[in-house]
């Protein structure tokens, strides 16, 4: 009996949490999230950095980053800003990820 | 449901099943991770067309660092596919402000070597972090992943060098990723 309650227990503390750690997607998956999106383009082209910056959350509990377009602009030196992407991941709403690429010059 | 719970109770077989529950549990979860994780290098790297080539980023988040003065190093790349050189922009945090001068990766007795430009400083609670820019050779980066020795990284600032490394573990797997995806480059590389 005590198994049994301790296995339900572990079941229900894991469904309790589970999709609590959401994250911006375009599309998510309760299970599992990896997509990829775009978030604005500008008529600049003709890129030579790269920069990133990332928000994580664990349980949807605690979140923390700077998943701004300054922030990842600011990490590659980026003055002219082309075009930005997003990146979210998710892992059974235990852990999630929102990440942004900035691409410029 | 509680009744429902005690009549399976008594069904031993059940009992057993249930008792297998987390260790199916288990592998599917594993099953999942592998498949999901499994060299999956995509999560690894963006890369965009431009006018003068593919732009590629990529970011393992590899973490170097010395224990004993607890200074961290963290890099990402990024790489033009018109030019020869990678620009490798890290992420250096020490208790004091540094004037960083070069970085060096030393593997193997090879050394290589670059100047590092100044991008910004900024404090993060008791730690200074330090942002800067570097460049090194297409070739030579992809000579340090292809070793399996791991690398140490020198941090040069006036006359003091300080040592980072990495596990030996997290190396090997991050370097393979690393040098699959440097591979992809340059398979997909042009020529005219």
């Amino acid at each position: 009996m005590k198994t049994i309650t301790k296995i339900f227990c572990v079941f229900a503390v894991a469904l309790m949490f589970t999709s609590c750690a959401t994250v911006k997607s375009p599309l998510s998956g309760v299970w599992y999230t990896d997509v990829k999106a775009p978030v604005i383009a500008t008529s600049h082209s003709n890129s030579t950095k790269v920069g990133s910056a990332e928000a994580t959350s664990i349980l949807g509990v605690i979140a923390t980053g700077d998943a701004s377009i300054e922030a990842a602009a600011k990490s590659a030196g980026i003055t002219k800003i082309h075009h930005v992407d997003e990146h979210s991941t998710s892992i059974l709403g235990f852990y999630a990820t929102y990440t942004v690429y900035v691409y410029g010059e | 449901m509680l009744h429902i719970l005690f009549m399976y109770m008594v069904n031993n077989q059940t009992k057993r099943e249930l008792r297998s529950l987390p260790f199916c549990f288990f592998i599917f979860l594993m099953c999942f991770s592998s498949s999901v994780c499994g060299q999956n290098i995509n999560k690894y790297y963006t890369s965009s067309i431009q006018e003068s080539g593919t732009l590629y980023f990529i970011e393992l988040k590899q973490e170097f660092e010395n224990k004993i003065k607890r200074s961290k190093f963290s890099y990402d790349l990024t790489y033009l596919t018109s030019k020869d050189s990678i620009s490798l922009n890290f992420t250096y945090s020490d208790k004091i402000i540094r004037g960083i001068d070069s970085i060096s990766f030393v593997q193997n007795n090879n050394r290589i070597s670059s100047k590092a430009e100044k991008i910004f400083i900024e404090t993060d609670k008791k730690l200074w972090n330090h942002r800067y820019s570097t460049k090194f050779l297409f070739k030579d980066m992809q000579t340090v992943f292809q070793q399996s020795l791991k690398p140490i990284i020198l941090v040069h600032y006036g006359n003091e060098t300080m040592q980072l490394d990495v596990k030996n573990n997290k190396w090997r797997k991050q370097s393979e990723i690393m040098l699959k995806i440097l591979t992809l480059i340059e398979a997909n590389i042009k020529t005219p």
